[in-house]
């Protein structure tokens, strides 16, 4: 809980202090909306990963992941992100764990996230764009895993839960109307994951994407 | 009764709601109602204008339609007052992780010693089935059916409010229908291998 203090710490002092010294005057210009497009792969961190058997096998790995957003300019060097995302998550570990106790499992799972975010721009030239997002983010998934023949659906990802996303992203204009980004964030809901005897966790998911982002 | 206070504010602003789009719809393409100064430059006859209110109410006061309207507005509530549903727990008394399944919802790996909380919404007969959860090298399952039971009790209590002068006492009998709540505590013996 602290490092999640300490991180959100860190990031607002970037967003309040590092976009007043940097910014291009050029910014207000060259900060406009647009809609960009992502695929990339999700990395899962924390032990709502982990399976509750066997703690250290990963029940669900971070898979392929699909993100779009909408981005309305504000104010010089501002803007706010309207962000979704989806992201497939891999329980071959677990399954692979299953199967080596002589049992069948298959498992299927997915989440999918929608944020509102903050984007202040750290960069903002003609060809280069460096800008932060923080914000809220609503969480929800769903799954199921085939055991003995029963299809069972995850209850401790159904629940809708809220958080917080943070990001990083980087454009880079190939012509006057299309850009070229690469992105990293994190999303942190507490208690994204609830089992039914009571237990939260929180999830931690963090995409790398590469994608386009066309001006509008 | 939600449906009874609300109704007449829906018919009221369905009445206003029409109000406005017949002006606009009266006026449309001039910029003033003053600009209509022929009979044929309006929209429709004077005998063919009718009072809003006499136009609403043949549209939403026919009683096939009020009735309809007072069914779907009641219907959760309906449902929530003639189904009372019983609290049931399920608890894990094995030493390993558990699936449990109460009337066909899923918990999964509920730890040793845990417990699942759930409620009905209705009298029927709960169905609790559990399993050990996968790759812990234990199989078994089991299930069980249970009739919630309907307990009637009366209670009677009595209460005396006394000055010096006498005491006045007061009997009250009441009767209270309580639902059991369902249990069932899940142990090794309860589940077989397949």
């Amino acid at each position: 809980m602290n490092r999640i203090r300490l991180t959100g710490a860190v990031i607002l002092t970037i967003i309040l202090f590092v976009p007043s010294r940097g910014h291009s005057q050029d910014a207000q210009e060259l900060t406009s909306n647009s809609f960009g497009l992502r695929i990339g792969y999700t990395f899962s961190e924390g032990d709502w990963s982990k399976s509750r058997v066997a703690p250290n096998i990963v029940q669900f790995r971070g898979g392929l992941t699909l993100g779009a957003d909408l981005e309305f300019a504000l104010s010089k060097g501002l803007a706010i992100v309207l962000d979704g995302g989806y992201e497939q998550l891999d329980g071959s570990d677990w399954a692979n764990y299953v199967r080596s106790k002589g049992e069948y499992l298959s498992v299927n799972a997915w989440f999918a996230h929608g944020g509102l975010l903050l984007k202040p721009y750290l960069i903002a030239t003609p060809q280069d764009m460096l800008g932060l997002e923080l914000g809220g983010v609503a969480l929800f998934g769903n799954g199921s895993e085939t055991y003995q023949g029963v299809v069972y659906q995850y209850d401790f990802l159904k629940s809708f839960h809220v958080g917080f996303e943070a990001g990083i992203e980087y454009d880079r204009r190939i012509s006057e109307k299309v850009a070229v980004t690469i992105r990293g964030g994190g999303i942190f809901v507490p208690g994204g994951v609830g089992y039914a005897d009571g237990e939260d966790r929180t999830v931690i998911s963090l995409p790398v994407t590469l994608g386009i982002r066309i001006i509008l | 009764m939600l449906a009874l206070f609300l109704l007449p504010r829906y018919d009221n602003f369905m009445t206003t709601f029409r109000m406005q789009f017949r002006t606009v719809e009266t006026y449309r393409g001039r910029s003033s109602p003053l600009f209509c100064r022929k009979e044929e430059d309006m929209p429709m006859k004077r005998s063919a204008i009718r009072p809003v209110g006499a136009a609403t109410r043949r549209r939403w006061g026919s009683p096939a339609t009020m009735i309809i309207v007072l069914l779907i507005m009641l219907w959760p509530y309906a449902i929530s007052v003639s189904d009372d549903g019983v609290a049931v727990t399920v608890i894990n008394g094995t030493r390993y992780f558990l699936h449990i399944t109460i009337n066909g919802a899923h918990f999964l790996y509920v730890a040793p010693g845990g417990s699942v909380a759930q409620q009905t919404n209705s009298l029927a007969t709960v169905v609790m089935e559990a399993a050990y959860s996968p790759g812990q090298e234990v199989a078994g399952s089991g299930s069980k059916a249970v009739d919630p039971v309907r307990v009637d009790q009366v209670s009677n209590s009595s209460s005396c409010s006394g000055t010096r002068g006498g005491n006045d006492c007061m009997s009250t009998t009441s009767a209270n229908a309580n639902i059991t709540p369902v249990s069932w505590t899940v142990t090794p013996a309860d589940l077989k291998a397949d």
